[in-house]
């Protein structure tokens, strides 16, 4: 398994959000994407140790690139980050194999403790 | 929390809630005994300050919740309502009000603590020292909202226990038992010989209650994560509430679960505890109890699985609780399990007017697309097949009443507008130092939405009208023999395809020569063209701008702002308003509405080889009179008609052409009302009625007196539409 946290939202702010909540706490950023389709090729080269997926993007949303994770690696960890009233989503991509999710607006503790639940 | 998208559903809600407080707490000022009012207060009250909370408006929260401590003291009993509470209730209204307004407008609720009359609540409490104010935030939210207000695990079960005694037997710490929620599951018969044979196999069967923490969002999903955890070392045989209703988030904050499996119980309990946002997790062997629990168990094989379940019935519990426990004194046992678990369904959709107008819009276009049809098959075809033509009446049918459901869709009470009128003649009684009383009727009048936001104002101007220049002072009023305290009546009542809103009052009425002098005096008239004046003529000098008779201006009835601007209103929504008044016993006000100002039936007539419309609302009857038996009278064209003398109005004249009838003939005259006056409208042919759509004329086109619109007939061509009104 590689390292660090791939970090999968189609607005740059949000994955800054996110990336400033992980490296505060001292978790690695293995990288980023803007739709599914980018986050399945950068999974695929970095293999990271988790990947906090968002449900809403363009070209390829966050269940559907979730498919395709989970069939290139079946022990990939994902979060899913929703929006509230996505319940039937999430649950969808819980029965695809997510191991968790986080649901936007973010509170950065929610977001850590799903991370650390994962990474430790 | 990112409140936003829950901005338009708060709004509407808590204006809701305002107009319902309105009406209560004048409700209170007549009966401070009542105790439907009362309850009703708090509700609202409660309900405002949970959903302001929620919103993250803090002082909004902290407003409600103090009327709401007032209101559990006055259902205590242990103060009265008097009417300086009343006043302060009001004045609280109108912050809240505000409040709400500015949200409105700007997503916040501004800076202003309304300090003032957080201070008279709490004086009003502290009126009576027995009234402690943490304990009247507490105790009546239990008698009357118990189980919406029941939040925690062990609150919720309590309130079960209560309800069933028998399942929450022989139990020594009442504290933890009460966690152990999936006690409370009844087991079916299925399910417990498969626990049987399963337990027989070996493997263990837990009951498992878990429960999520508050500020868990998505709960459904979370509820599944933990589904997930457990059947990776076991299986659910049993869910209270079912696995369905988890996953449509039909639950408070816990579900208990019944696992076969063969791990220790340690084990699944961490397992569940592992998944973010679970608060705690409880659970036993099924049959590790006392012999009574385990007989308990066995008893309630024969009740069915989930419809007595204990989360269920929160859920439930909790659902009513926010719509109905107002009507319920002892909300609970019974209604709890009439709902069932099952949310209360909400039966209405919230729609914007925009896309109502794009389908009555739509509705227009197939009415003259319909319309097209029916000429075509009057002409090319000739008559058509008669299958055909029978598609097309079935078509007109299906257009018409797609249009009046359309048209009803769009319809309101104007309850929404008349309901803070009570109000306001409230505080114009003090304002005036006048006693009076407003008698309502009708409220549950429905009229088109448009119309319905526009009539607030001309009623108010109406109304204030009455209270300020219409009513007496009460020593006058004494002098005359009249009741003390002044009467205005708002009464609202459909009437054929118009509505008619009557204000009326029994005051002095107007004074017609007052009118007329003040009309010299504005130099509006002359003195001659005074005496020559009717009564009606000298009354709708009122309606011109700037003109009111009160002697003293006052800040109610404003400066003579007011009739013109009503009349002008009316008219642009295609109504009229007419006065009746009787010197020294009141006037009335009537305005009469069209239902709806799209779609309207018509009589098709031609007068001088044009086609015109003519509203079918405002013709009586069609009559057909020999040329000899019109009479003139003061140089005016009359006829006699059953005991009535009508003037008749010809339209070639009126519309200057030629009219393409012989001299002779018989005239076809359309006998047309308005109000209580009759007018024959002589017209050269009738083709028959039409339900038109009305277009506007355009701004290019200057107003004409006589024509109120054009319309598209079936084959193309442009027909204009008469105002009959005008012509009378």
């Amino acid at each position: 398994m590689g390292k660090g946290v791939l970090i999968v939202d189609d607005a740059a702010f949000m994955r800054m959000v996110i990336r400033d909540i992980l490296e505060k706490n001292g978790y690695e950023v293995a990288g980023e994407a803007k739709d599914g389709k980018e986050a399945v090729a950068v999974y695929k080269e970095k293999q990271p140790a988790l990947v906090l997926l968002d449900i809403t993007m363009p070209e390829m949303d966050g269940i559907a690139a979730l498919k395709q994770i989970m069939e290139y690696d079946s022990s990939a960890k994902v979060i899913m980050c929703s929006a509230l009233g996505q319940s039937n989503m999430v649950i969808e991509s819980i029965q695809i194999g997510a191991k968790d999710y986080i649901v936007k607006p973010f509170q950065a503790d929610r977001v850590l403790e799903a991370v650390r639940k994962i990474l430790g | 929390m990112d409140v936003g998208q829950y901005l338009e559903i708060f709004i509407d809600e808590a204006k809701e809630h305002l107009e319902n407080l309105n009406t209560q707490i004048m409700n209170l000022e007549q009966d401070g005994e009542n105790p439907d009012t009362i309850n009703e207060i708090f509700r609202a009250a409660h309900s405002l300050k949970g959903m302001s909370g929620t919103m993250g408006f803090k002082r909004m929260q902290t407003l409600t919740h103090d009327m709401e401590n007032v209101f559990s003291n006055v259902r205590d009993g242990k103060i009265k309502v008097t009417t300086g509470m009343v006043d302060v209730l009001f004045q609280c209204l109108d912050a809240l009000e505000q409040y709400v307004s500015l949200i409105q407008e700007t997503t916040d609720e501004g800076e202003n603590d309304n300090e003032d009359l957080i201070k008279a609540l709490n004086d009003l409490l502290n009126a009576d020292p027995n009234a402690s104010l943490n304990e009247s935030a507490e105790t009546p939210v239990g008698a009357n909202t118990s189980v919406g207000e029941e939040k925690t695990g062990s609150g919720d079960s309590r309130n079960n226990g209560g309800a069933e005694p028998a399942a929450n037997n022989k139990s020594d710490s009442p504290e933890n038992d009460a966690k152990h929620k999936w006690k409370k599951i009844k087991i079916g018969n299925v399910e417990k010989s498969a626990i049987d044979d399963a337990v027989k196999e070996g493997l263990h069967a837990y009951g498992i209650s878990v429960f999520v923490q508050d500020s868990c969002l998505l709960k459904a999903a979370r509820a599944f994560l933990v589904f997930r955890a457990i059947e990776e070392m076991g299986e659910v045989v049993l869910s209270v509430p079912s696995v369905q209703d988890i996953e449509d988030e039909r639950f408070d904050k816990d579900f208990s679960v019944i696992v076969l499996t063969e791990e220790p119980l340690e084990k699944l309990i961490s397992a569940i505890k592992g998944v973010s946002e679970i608060e705690d997790a409880v659970g036993d062997s099924i049959y590790a109890g006392t012999n009574a629990e385990g007989e308990n168990a066995a008893d309630a094989v024969k009740d069915s699985a989930k419809e007595n379940a204990p989360g269920a019935k929160a859920a439930a519990g909790t659902n009513a609780s926010a719509d109905s426990q107002n009507k319920n004194k002892t909300p609970g046992k019974t209604e709890g399990k009439k709902a069932m678990g099952k949310p209360v369904v909400n039966r209405t959709v919230r729609v914007d007017i925009e896309k109502l107008d794009s389908l009555m819009n739509l509705v227009s276009e197939l009415i003259i697309s319909k319309n097209s049809l029916v000429s075509v098959a009057e002409t090319e075809i000739g008559g058509g097949s008669l299958a055909f033509n029978e598609q097309i009446e079935y078509l007109e049918s299906v257009t018409t009443s797609l249009h009046e459901s359309v048209m009803k869709v769009r319809m309101v009470p104007i309850e929404s507008v008349v309901t803070k009128f009570p109000r306001m003649i409230r505080d114009l009684s003090k304002k005036l130092d006048k006693k009076m009383e407003l008698y309502m009727t009708g409220e549950d009048t429905e009229l088109d939405r448009t119309v319905v936001d526009e009539i607030g104002d001309p009623l108010m101007h109406l109304l204030r009208n009455s209270a300020d220049h219409g009513l007496e002072s009460a020593e006058v009023r004494a002098k005359r023999g009249k009741p003390e305290v002044g009467s205005i009546y708002l009464d609202a009542y459909q009437d054929g395809n118009n509505v008619v809103i009557e204000v009326r009052d029994d005051g002095n009425g107007i004074d017609v020569e007052a009118v007329k002098a003040k009309a010299i005096e504005k130099g509006k008239i002359t003195q001659e063209q005074a005496d020559a004046m009717s009564e009606k003529e000298a009354i709708d000098l009122l309606f011109q701008p700037s003109f009111s008779t009160a002697k003293q201006v006052s800040d109610v009835s404003g400066r003579g702002v007011g009739l013109d601007v009503v009349k002008s209103k009316i008219e642009s929504l295609s109504g009229e308003v007419e006065v009746r008044t009787k010197l020294g016993e009141g006037s009335t006000f009537t305005i009469r509405l069209p239902l709806t100002l799209a779609i309207i039936q018509t009589l098709m007539v031609i007068v001088g080889g044009e086609k015109y419309a003519i509203s079918l609302g405002s013709i009586q009857t069609i009559e057909n009179i020999p040329v000899d038996e019109v009479k003139t009278v003061q140089g005016k064209e009359v006829i006699y008609l059953r005991g009535n003398v009508i003037p008749l109005v010809r339209l070639t004249k009126e519309l200057e052409v030629e009219s393409m009838n012989a001299p002779d003939a018989d005239l076809l005259v359309l006998i047309a009302k308005k109000g209580d006056r009759y007018a024959g409208i002589v017209v050269d042919e009738m083709i028959g009625q039409m339900e038109i759509v009305i277009k506007s004329m355009g701004k290019f086109i200057g107003k004409s007196r006589l024509i109120s619109g054009a319309t598209i007939l079936g084959n193309g061509d442009v027909a204009l539409i008469l105002d009959a009104n005008a012509l009378i």
